[in-house]
């Protein structure tokens, strides 16, 4: 079944520039696809776009057409189009229906009106393909990230869709969930013809897996081709390199913890028996999914009441952090948003802790300029792409420049250049003397930026090391996945 | 303090229809109002309290019990002190308790209670899926039985997201103040802006994924777990009616 756009234009609404400009595509049936670019550069557009979802949209204006195996993907429902194409969208818990995974699986089946007995199999032979077979009795809420990605993306299997398209289906995912997740998919392929559509960020984790590549600038084709060609190749090498700069290894203590733990309603428990992170060094929080990452950042900002422990800031006792000692960015960018404009988010804290001044107002303007929200300074900040509403996020807490800045996972839905601007900007916070806690999956991303990592495994610290001290406990240990390229060979 | 939510187990009370579930509880709703009899109220809430065993927990560990029980003996205590008709029974420095007045208090305290137990087991026994499906069984269109499952997958979340907003907001600064009530207002606004969006934006990704895996396509659908009425169900919709029926034909007599 193959696609086929012609010029298709769309805006999300008249008068504003268009989000998708011109695009003309063939994708034959049975093709396995990587859509990457730059951040707002229209990826999530052109997907939801051959999903038929945009097309349901009022209030826009789209120009051109998209046809799948000859239909009209704007005349028809879209109920119509899911007969033939899947999509799984960016977050597992925004796409599901139900409230268990037996449930879930059946869904789009009793919409097809799929026979029980029909259904019943084809729940299991997905569940099985997709190695969640143990999940079959659970809730969804009890499952961990990972298993929920993999529900999401079972879920669409199980209703043998000929075009499968993935929203960065691995953004929350540590690399060995990540690993297997694209083993599935690519053995389906290779089984099923199906056609594979995936929208990625990390080009230079994955293009290698991928026969061919749409990389998309401000709405448009900047390249479509080979993964192996030199255009992407020089895209990929938009890498994190040359940024690793000397830290002050005899910088003081900033932040102590001592017996800091953490017990969670359903028994999950986090131990730090102890921790000294020094002041202007940047410390990448590293671990597979329900590690503990987020506990220990959340237990840190007060946000979740350790079990026990003591904590201290620059020598002193503290319950826990408060603003202005700390920052603190979210996974999810949505519940960060407050304000009406970007601009008045970018004054929110600074207001609220009467620092509003021509200085920060200063400050403010030049994060927005280099993070590339300057003209969008008037938009409401629910109208910017995901991965602009993330870099909002992170701008927003270094205009009052705390002296811990604790980030979970906030390179997700940005490009090369955008995450070489937040280090740049991290590096400078670093500077001031403050420290940075940064949990992160990317291994080239924590090689490239981090001073020290800390290790959590199942709620435990397994080290708190150096950089290199750390690559190495992971060659010995045999953790191959947390092992960056660029460290391979040493 | 245990959540009130459904938990999956093989009691008899787990097993049965989620619609005779239903009826049983509207029933006993409305046929309660008819008991007059303080001893029959009595042995019905104890009844009640036994049908705790059957699904192996104990009431008085689950929230809003202990409200519930305040509430009972308040409603008890209102009546005692205030309803004067009737034989005296007590007499306390110018405060008489009445028979009629006890009664009354026991009445209206067990009727409150036994509407929260009924409650209580309902919920912990029916699992709001298999209750949508069960409204979908018996005619009800799927698209509104629907909003039962889709609500209860986003009450949570809200309250969730709810309490999330309320964090990130205190770590920018935010603080409540009970004596600036225009700053209030601000982070009020601010807190509802937040969370309208954030549910809006779940509700558009919700409504994307439920039709882009064909909902609304045909006016029927299959389902995957048919529920079956059970000889079970047909002798709880007898008896449990019967009993109360007979409760309430013994008005005068108990």
């Amino acid at each position: 079944m193959d696609i086929v756009l012609t010029h298709f234009t769309y805006c999300y609404s008249p008068g504003e520039k268009p989000v998708l400009d011109d695009i003309s595509l063939h994708i034959s049936a049975g093709e396995w696809l990587l859509i990457s670019g730059r951040s707002g550069s229209g990826k999530t557009t052109l997907a939801y776009a051959i999903a038929g979802i945009l097309q349901q949209r009022k209030n826009s204006l789209m120009d051109g057409r998209i046809e799948i195996a000859g239909m009209d993907v704007s005349e028809n429902e879209l109920y119509k189009i899911a007969d033939v194409v899947g999509l799984v969208q960016q977050n597992a818990d925004d796409q599901f229906c139900a409230l268990n995974v037996a449930d879930e699986m059946a869904f789009g089946l009793e919409n097809k009106c799929v026979p029980p007995d029909e259904m019943e199999d084809r729940i299991r032979e997905t569940l099985k393909l997709t190695g969640c077979e143990h999940l079959y009795s659970r809730q969804l809420f009890e499952l961990s990230g990972g298993e929920k990605q993999k529900i999401a993306i079972a879920s669409i299997l199980a209703l043998h869709p000929t075009i499968l398209i993935l929203d960065e289906p691995t953004s929350n995912l540590d690399l060995a969930s990540t690993r297997h997740i694209f083993e599935v998919l690519r053995d389906l392929h290779d089984r099923t013809n199906l056609t594979v559509i995936i929208v990625e960020h990390k080009i230079h984790l994955f293009a290698s897996l991928f026969e061919r590549c749409i990389y998309l600038e401000e709405g448009k084709i900047q390249y479509d081709g080979k993964t192996n060609s030199s255009p992407l190749a020089m895209v990929k090498n938009i890498s994190f390199n040359n940024l690793q700069r000397l830290s002050a290894q005899d910088a003081p203590d900033r932040l102590q913890l001592h017996d800091w733990t953490y017990v969670s309603d359903n028994g999950f428990k986090l131990s730090i028996p102890s921790l000294y992170l020094k002041a202007g060094h940047i410390v990448a929080l590293m671990g597979d999914n329900g590690s503990g990452k987020s506990s220990l950042l959340k237990t840190l900002a007060g946000i979740l009441q350790p079990a026990s422990g003591t904590l201290r800031l620059d020598g002193q006792d503290k319950d826990s952090l408060i603003i202005p000692q700390v920052g603190m960015v979210f996974q999810n960018a949505d519940e960060q948003l407050f304000t009406s404009s970007v601009k008045d988010e970018m004054y929110y804290a600074l207001q609220n802790l009467q620092q509003k001044d021509d200085l920060h107002g200063i400050l403010a303007h030049d994060l927005l300029v280099q993070f590339g929200l300057n003209e969008k300074s008037n938009l409401h900040p629910h109208r910017l792409s995901y991965g602009e509403k993330k870099r909002l996020n992170i701008a927003s807490n270094l205009v009052f420049s705390p002296a811990i800045l604790l980030l979970d996972e906030i390179f997700i839905g940005q490009d090369g250049y955008q995450v070489n601007y937040i280090l740049e900007r991290l590096h400078m916070l670093c500077d001031q003397g403050a420290t940075i806690i940064l949990a992160i999956h990317d291994p080239a991303l924590m090689y490239s930026i981090a001073d020290e990592v800390i290790f959590l495994e199942n709620g435990e610290l397994r080290f708190y090391l150096s950089l290199q001290q750390a690559v190495i406990w992971w060659q010995v240990n045999g953790y191959r996945d947390y092992i960056p390229e660029e460290a391979k060979g040493l | 303090m245990r959540k009130i939510a459904y938990f999956p187990a093989h009691s008899i009370l787990h097993v049965l229809h989620p619609f005779t579930k239903f009826i049983l509880l509207l029933g006993i709703g409305i046929m309660i109002f008819f008991v007059q009899s303080a001893f029959l109220q009595s042995i019905l809430l104890a009844l009640l309290f036994l049908s705790f065993l059957l699904i192996k927990q104990n009431p008085f560990l689950y929230h809003g019990m202990r409200v519930t029980l305040i509430t009972a003996f308040t409603i008890a205590l209102i009546q005692c002190v205030f309803y004067q008709e009737g034989a005296a029974m007590l007499q306390i420095s110018g405060w008489t308790l009445t028979d009629a007045g006890l009664q009354r208090a026991v009445i209206i305290s067990c009727r409150f209670m036994i509407i929260i137990l009924c409650s209580y087991l309902f919920i912990l026994t029916t699992s709001p899926s298999d209750l949508a499906y069960a409204f979908m069984q018996v005619g009800i269109p799927y698209r509104y039985a629907f909003m039962i499952v889709t609500s209860m997958r986003l009450v949570p979340v809200l309250s969730i997201e709810g309490e999330r907003i309320m964090n990130a907001q205190r770590l920018r600064g935010a603080r409540y103040n009970i004596k600036k009530p225009a700053t209030n207002f601000y982070h009020l606004t601010t807190f509802l802006n937040a969370v309208l969006f954030s549910l809006a934006n779940r509700v558009d990704r919700l409504a994307i994924s439920m039709e882009g895996r064909s909902f609304g396509r045909y006016q029927k659908r299959t389902y995957r777990n048919l529920l079956r009425f059970r000889i079970s169900d047909v002798i709880s919709l007898v008896l449990v009616p019967a009993i109360l029926i007979l409760f309430i034909s013994m008005k005068g007599v108990i």
